[in-house]
């Protein structure tokens, strides 16, 4: 039986190529995905381990909870005193205070200069052997206003030795004379952080820490291991600070990096791969029940000659099995392009990932070889199945095959869409343990639902669609149309593949149109500032609060309240805090006090917006047990319940006293500036351009420009989204382009008639063209009705979230529907050609 | 009918010196070895001949349906080898009529589309008048909404000889047309062939192995090894029979 699996399949090469690019495709973004994560991993590795070099031990401030120091969850700092501590222990052969800061550069066009991710920041230069970096030109920074700068900053800024730099920090902007370039062993860079050195007394004043390191690091004295070193310190440092050797501190880095955003990243990824692997699954399936129907007659022979029906449905699997494997080792090793391809796509849309070479893992060849070979042949096996039915005597036979639907399909197909739907509502409006995987395996469960039950009207609507064709182009229109129509099966199954990356684009079209004109309905209404000032260019970058206190000194603000954000800890799971100063507050934002009130909040505790207080059960005056990574468990008082509109407000508001005593966080993310009595708009924008040249890394934007700008980030979001999806169209127009070509093969007689009673070559494609735009416009007809299903579900059930207006972008989803049909009209070309290539005497003596 | 033997009457199709071999060295097989026929109009002519005989090739060749290796095949007076893809295509279209064995209907039309098929790829419409003639005589008339898989294989065949007639072409050729039918149907068919010759005008060369549809013909042409062995005038099926036994021995 394995001989005849193998000759059916050598005999049926075009078919099987295009039904393994299907797996290909899917199995490369599942690769891809992996090879890019174990990359950036690898690069993180390389990184904690460059930073800790010749490093054994770490003293730092205890924390019982830590967060991304980004999103200012930063351990407190220690005092300078500590490295004296540390230094005279006799275990300790050297030690230093090191220190970290945000410092961002200013380029010679008077641009902050930007890393598209990766941090800002400014050190106190080492002069111990233990300090990672090394001078190429110059000297060490030895005294106020000298800087060294990494060579990777120096070359892509063109700064050289000797010249002067102008620095933003949290304080004010200063400007600085280069004495040094240095670099990481051979590299420029830390993975494109900016890093601008001081000696340690400038640091500590820059970086606003008088007194202070962020930790003490030591190595060992000569024969002593670093257990012992780790003891010794341990035993001689006072309580509140904590001593970790160097494995330990690189695996908590790599954990953080992790945890933080690489795992979130694979997620991300692997989610649009499965629903590319979803895709070609339909393909596979659609393609393995063509090539059976049209193998009847072969497997009825075999059948005929004594093979049972069991021996029949194995040797389809195992020539989907030989497909799987073949194209699941294409596809692994295609991942690898992927992953190039994926990252410059990250680039050109400013997120800039580290650059080592590609880390292919084992791990990556087995779940890439799994999927491949597991979803394929769960795909095969009802064609497989079917194929064990047929009967010998259908080798005497030769019928038009005919799509029977039968009141099993309308049952099953009802029943298993209900249960889609019902999956989908759970996940939506119920509280659920996992929303996100309810949603989504029941968004899979209807589409195979929606694919079941599509074949009954796929007869109706191939005639609908294929109606103006038939109008305006005559015979071939009518025959285009007739052969969309005949095969309702086939067609749906076809038209379902396209059918799930269009509901997914129009689903995400929807949610971001929805947003923008919620987002842009909350500005307009709700929004009391005249003025955002937010980090310039659309990157995250916070920027120091002085921007914020400027802004208020001039004559034609009234008032400016600056927001900064920060994690903390709260029965188990970790809130966002947003502080501000409230006085200040309650006169750039809507704040609606239903107990307590801006002066309560001033004076310390917490203030919760009334949805998450009446969620959680919080009131006024109870005392709740927040963590921070600063201060540790701290028991804070509800002293205030708020509404707000705007949705940046959050639901845990700090007022400045309380926020700084609990966070290190000393930047702000955002701040809004209202204008004073009789100053308009342009006079305030006027002098407010002068705060931008102060400080190139923020913009300051009035409400229309806040709000374009909102939509453009939106955008830009649903750009990328739509991006990771075209792989799933690109498969389904695959599949497009696979079924017709099936049925070409399938038609060869009947389009040998057609050439022969005089029907010429162009008409020919123009027919195969037609069928394929009905087929596609089909799909798309599917995918946005499902869509707009989806969209107006997900609307609804995410009002608390800020998305309060279902909006239909219905220019771009006609976009989408035309583009749609452009494109399954491009997928035609091949089987048109192959269709008008047929030599009319071949075709029409074909037996 | 004596239009054989009027020497005014024009010819409608005919080959000269036509030559087609199939593969290379000694694989090389002859299938027309200079073959030299005329077909004239309004008459029913029959090609017979043993298997291998070159007549379906010759069928085909006249038909533009395949190319010689030399010689030339004309159409009226076009000579068909001069033709690119398009043209010969064109020329299917407009000027010739086809009637195969078997799969002559586009299954996802009714008999009326099937039949008005070459002119509508045209873009043009049936003649009404004529239409009505040809379905009338076919015996289609209420037949004519059915798709070809709600048809017996006479009525299929039919219809297929209908739409040969429809566009009124220069000439209409068939291949084994009652090859896959019961005797009954086949003399059916052919009567409505002998019919549209006689009543019509039409001009018809039919390939086929059996003396009795060969009856219905004004002449029958005999082949054998790719070449015209004889020719026969006002054939009856048992005159063909002997000759074709003669040929085969």
């Amino acid at each position: 039986m394995f001989k005849t699996a193998l000759k059916g399949l050598s005999g049926h090469k075009l078919r099987l190529f295009l039904t393994a690019l299907a797996i290909v495709v899917g199995i490369s973004f599942v690769s891809g995905t992996f090879i890019l994560t174990d990359t950036m991993r690898g690069a993180f590795d390389d990184l904690f381990g460059t930073l800790n070099e010749g490093i054994d031990v770490t003293v730092r401030a205890e924390a019982s909870f830590t967060s991304n120091q980004q999103a200012g969850g930063g351990r407190d700092r220690v005092p300078e005193s500590l490295l004296e501590t540390v230094s005279a222990i006799p275990e300790v052969g050297v030690a230093q205070g090191s220190l970290a800061g945000y410092a961002q550069f200013i380029d010679r066009d008077g641009d902050a200069v930007t890393t598209g991710g990766a941090p800002s920041i400014g050190v106190n230069w080492s002069d111990t052997e233990l300090n990672i970096a090394t001078l190429r030109e110059g000297t060490g920074p030895a005294g106020p206003g000298e800087v060294a700068i990494d060579a990777g900053t120096a070359e892509n800024n063109d700064f050289r030795l000797g010249e002067a730099v102008d620095i933003l920090f949290v304080g004010p902007r200063q400007t600085f004379r280069i004495v040094g370039i240095f670099g990481f062993d051979q590299v420029d860079s830390l993975l494109g952080a900016t890093v601008a050195a001081f000696d340690t007394a400038t640091a500590q004043q820059v970086l606003d820490a008088e007194g202070q390191f962020d930790s003490i690091e030591a190595a060992a004295a000569p024969g002593v291991s670093q257990a012992d070193l780790l003891a010794a310190i341990n035993a001689t440092i006072p309580s509140g600070f904590e001593a970790i050797g160097q494995a330990d501190l690189i695996a908590e880095q790599n954990e953080d990096v992790n945890q933080g955003f690489l795992d979130v990243f694979n997620i991300i990824l692997l989610v649009f791969a499965g629903v590319a692997v979803f895709v070609g699954a339909f393909i596979i399936a659609n393609t393995f029940s063509i090539i059976v129907a049209q193998r009847t007659r072969e497997l009825a022979l075999l059948r005929a000659v004594g093979a049972t029906g069991a021996q029949v449905t194995w040797m389809i699997l195992l020539e989907t099995l030989v497909v799987a494997i073949i194209a699941s080792i294409i596809g692994i090793a295609a991942g690898a392009g992927f992953a190039l391809g994926l990252k410059g796509l990250l680039a050109a849309l400013g997120i800039e990932l580290p650059a080592t070479g590609l880390v292919f893992k084992p791990r990556t060849f087995i779940v890439g070889m799994g999927v491949g070979v597991i979803v394929t042949t769960l795909s095969a096996l009802l064609p497989a199945w079917t194929a064990s039915k047929v009967p010998p005597v259908a080798a005497m036979r030769d019928v038009e095959q005919t799509d029977d639907l039968g009141a099993r399909r309308l049952i099953g197909g009802g029943v298993v869409t209900g249960l889609g739907l019902l999956f989908i509502l759970l996940g939506l409006f119920s509280n659920i343990w996992n929303e996100l995987a309810f949603i989504g395996v029941g968004a899979l469960i209807m589409f195979l639902g929606v694919a079941v039950l599509s074949p009954f009207v796929a007869e109706r609507m191939a005639h609908i669609i294929g109606f103006p064709a038939r109008r305006m182009f005559g015979m071939t229109g009518k025959l285009g149309r007739e052969n969309a129509a005949r095969r309702p099966v086939r067609t749906a199954a076809t038209a379902g593949a396209l059918m799930i990356g269009l509901a997914l684009v129009t689903l995400f079209l929807i949610l971001g149109e929805s947003t923008k004109v919620s987002i842009g309905n909350t500005i307009d209404d709700a929004f009391s500032a005249d003025f955002v000032v937010s980090p310039a260019g659309g990157s995250f970058q916070p920027f120091s609060p002085q921007v914020t206190r400027d802004i208020e000194a001039l004559p034609e603000i009234a008032v400016a309240a600056g927001v900064r954000q920060a994690e903390f800890r709260l029965d188990g799971s970790n809130k966002f805090a947003t502080g501000v100063e409230i006085e200040k507050a309650i006169q750039t934002t809507n704040f609606d006090f239903l107990g307590g009130d801006a002066s309560s909040l001033a004076a310390g505790g917490v203030a919760i917006h009334t949805d998450e207080a009446l969620e959680k059960g919080y009131v006024l005056g109870q005392i709740l047990p927040l963590e921070f990574a600063k201060s540790g468990f701290q028991d804070i008082e509800v002293t205030a319940i708020y509404e707000a509109e705007e949705t940046f407000v959050g639901s845990y508001v700090f007022s400045t006293i309380e926020f700084d005593r609990n966070f290190t966080a000393d930047l702000e993310v955002f701040s809004m500036a209202n204008l004073a009595d009789g100053v308009d708009v342009a006079t305030g924008r006027a002098a407010l351009d002068g705060i931008e040249t102060t400080y190139p890394n923020i913009q300051v934007l009035d409400q229309a420009g806040f709000r374009a700008e909102t939509e453009a980030n939106i955008d830009q979001l649903l750009a990328i989204v739509t991006a990771m999806l075209a792989l799933a169209l690109i498969i389904a127009l695959l599949g497009i382009t696979n079924t017709l070509a099936l049925s070409v093969f399938e038609r060869t007689r009947e389009i040998g008639l057609l050439r022969a009673v005089g029907m010429t070559r162009r008409q020919v494609r123009s027919m195969i063209r037609f069928e394929a735009l009905i087929v596609s416009i089909f799909g798309a007809v599917l995918g946005i009705g499902v869509g707009l299903v989806f969209g107006w579900l997900v609307v609804q059930a995410t009002g608390d979230i800020g998305i309060t207006d279902f909006a239909l972008p219905t220019g771009t989803l006609i976009f989408v529907f035309l583009l749609s049909g452009l494109l399954g009209v491009l997928a035609a070309g091949f089987p048109a050609r192959k269709a008008a290539k047929l030599n009319v005497l071949d075709a029409i003596a074909y037996e | 009918m004596t239009a054989s033997t009027n020497a005014t009457t024009r010819v409608a199709a005919r080959a000269v010196d036509a030559v087609k071999t199939y593969g290379e060295g000694d694989a090389q097989v002859q299938a027309l070895a200079g073959i030299t026929v005329n077909f004239d109009r309004g008459q029913f002519t029959a090609i017979m001949g043993p298997s291998g005989s070159g007549k379906s090739t010759l069928l085909h060749c006249i038909a533009g349906l395949d190319s010689l290796t030399s010689g030339a095949v004309f159409i009226g007076d076009t000579d068909l080898g001069t033709l690119n893809d398009k043209a010969l295509t064109l020329l299917r279209r407009d000027k010739v009529g086809f009637i195969f064995q078997a799969f002559n209907l586009i299954p996802t039309l009714n008999a009326e589309e099937n039949i008005a098929l070459p002119l509508s790829i045209a873009g043009k419409k049936p003649d009404p008048e004529w239409h009505d003639q040809v379905v009338g005589a076919v015996g289609l008339s209420d037949r004519l909404k059915h798709r070809p898989s709600e048809l017996s294989g006479g009525q299929q065949q039919r219809v297929a000889a209908a739409r040969a007639l429809v566009s009124r072409p220069e000439i209409v050729f068939a291949d084994e047309p009652s090859g896959n039918l019961d005797s009954q149907s086949g003399a059916e068919l052919l009567g409505f062939m002998r019919r549209a010759v006689d009543d019509l005008g039409q001009t018809i060369v039919m390939v086929t192995h059996n003396p009795l549809d060969a009856a219905y013909a004004d002449k029958v042409i005999f082949l054998a090894d790719g070449q015209t062995v004889d020719s026969m005038d006002n054939p009856t099926s048992e005159r063909v029979l002997d000759r074709l036994k003669t040929l085969e021995a």
